[in-house]
């Protein structure tokens, strides 16, 4: 019998994700503030983090709002805050008026595949889209209709985590550093 | 007529027709006034006009989120990093929340070592991968999958941080408004303890001392796409 496959001493690789798509990485996490200058102090002052406002076409609150969102490098970054060097994940964050929400992961979904079809398999594995925002801020029906740079969905997964969904814009090159993907 | 707009600002390229040009830059969120056009090519990967990103500067106030290249990170020597995501599930429902990530978002899923093999924590390659089974593309993370105990102070959702000390961090942490939520423990042989932050946010601290990566020691140039 096969030797089971087990962390952290795997006796295999892991797959090859040959396809030309970002489906399913976990490209950044979500976190929410209530104070920015406190949160900031922290993030700063004990992780060395540094950000930046996030762009209204990211985050839908227009620049220079008292509530921004961030984009939070945690390591080497790229000029638009992407890493730059394999093995860590930078921040979304965005102001909580409420209570404070789920952290979450914010996860890339397919780009070439209508946004209704992605959604749908996933509720028909036991997902649930997530429209109240009192949840989370960042819940919305979904639209497809246009290219947008904003999370496009607030999932709850079978087991209820939040998972924020975004489809890339047709603006992505593939020579970004961070759209490589494996070839056999 | 259809455009290839690249943000002098920041360097970010898209493409638009005319009448839809956004009125501010997706990267940087420069006004369009900052961009500078070419005519559509058929891909925007073809484009001719590319733009240095602006230099970083280390003098920067931290406070201010204007747009700015990151600062260097390389002295941190690692420290600091968002290493692991981590996610829970109801006792019972693993092999539920197994084959969801694997059907619909083609994780490749194992068991960590010595974890309970009913209700196992689970290690989660979510892209291309090393060997050894860390991330080998930037800008993404690999996580784990824990089952959850009620009443337990590990929380998921949460994120794991590289730190060197857990000592020097948590003292940082409280000194900063944060407080120390569970003192240092042991996960297949590596330091962890949880931290909350000023807002309630719970994080896991992962000490490892002795480790530095290849870029500390091999800087990298770290702005520009390609």
């Amino acid at each position: 019998m096969a030797e089971k496959t087990m962390y952290p001493h795997p006796n295999r690789e892991p797959k090859k994700f040959t396809a030309k798509s970002l489906h399913g990485r976990t490209r950044l996490m979500v976190v929410s503030y209530k104070e920015l200058r406190r949160f900031m102090n922290f993030c700063i002052n004990v992780f060395g983090w540094d950000m930046i406002e996030t762009p209204e076409a990211a985050s839908g609150v227009p620049a220079g709002d008292p509530h921004p969102g961030l984009l939070v490098a945690t390591g080497p970054a790229q000029y638009d805050y992407e890493g730059v060097t394999p093995g860590h994940m930078n921040l979304f964050v965005h102001w909580a008026p409420e209570e404070i929400e789920k952290i979450g992961a914010f996860m890339e979904i397919d780009m070439e595949v209508p946004l209704e079809e992605s959604i749908q398999k996933m509720l028909d594995h036991g997902a649930k889209l997530i429209l109240d925002k009192s949840k989370s801020v960042l819940a919305k029906p979904l639209d497809d209709s246009k290219q947008s740079w904003q999370p496009h969905a607030v999932i709850d997964d079978p087991a209820g985590n939040f998972l924020y969904l975004w489809k890339c814009p047709s603006s992505r090159t593939w020579d970004e550093l961070e759209t490589e993907y494996d070839i056999v | 007529m259809k455009k290839i707009y690249t943000c002098f600002a920041c360097g970010f390229p898209i493409a638009f027709e005319e009448t839809e040009v956004p009125a501010a830059c997706p990267g940087c969120g420069a006004p369009k006034s900052q961009f500078l056009e070419e005519p559509w090519c058929g891909s925007i990967d073809k484009r001719r006009i590319h733009v240095d990103p602006p230099a970083v500067d280390p003098n920067r106030d931290p406070f201010d989120i204007s747009f700015h290249p990151a600062k260097d990170f390389v002295p941190q020597k690692g420290d600091g990093r968002i290493r692991r995501w981590v996610m829970g599930y109801k006792k019972g429902q693993a092999q539920e929340i197994r084959s969801f990530y694997e059907d619909i978002f083609g994780w490749d899923i194992i068991d960590v070592e010595g974890s309970d093999a009913e209700n196992p924590m689970m290690y989660c390659a979510t892209g291309p991968g090393t060997p050894d089974w860390e991330p080998r593309v930037c800008s993404f993370g690999y996580g784990f999958l824990v089952p959850v105990d009620e009443n337990s102070d590990a929380p998921a959702p949460s994120f794991v941080i590289e730190v060197k000390s857990i000592d020097e961090t948590v003292k940082k942490a409280k000194e900063c408004g944060g407080k120390l939520i569970k003192d240092r423990f042991q996960v297949i042989g590596d330091d962890y303890a949880v931290i909350e932050d000023t807002e309630g946010n719970k994080y896991y601290l992962w000490e490892l001392p002795n480790t530095v990566p290849d870029y500390c020691i091999h800087g990298v140039s770290n702005t520009g796409a390609q």
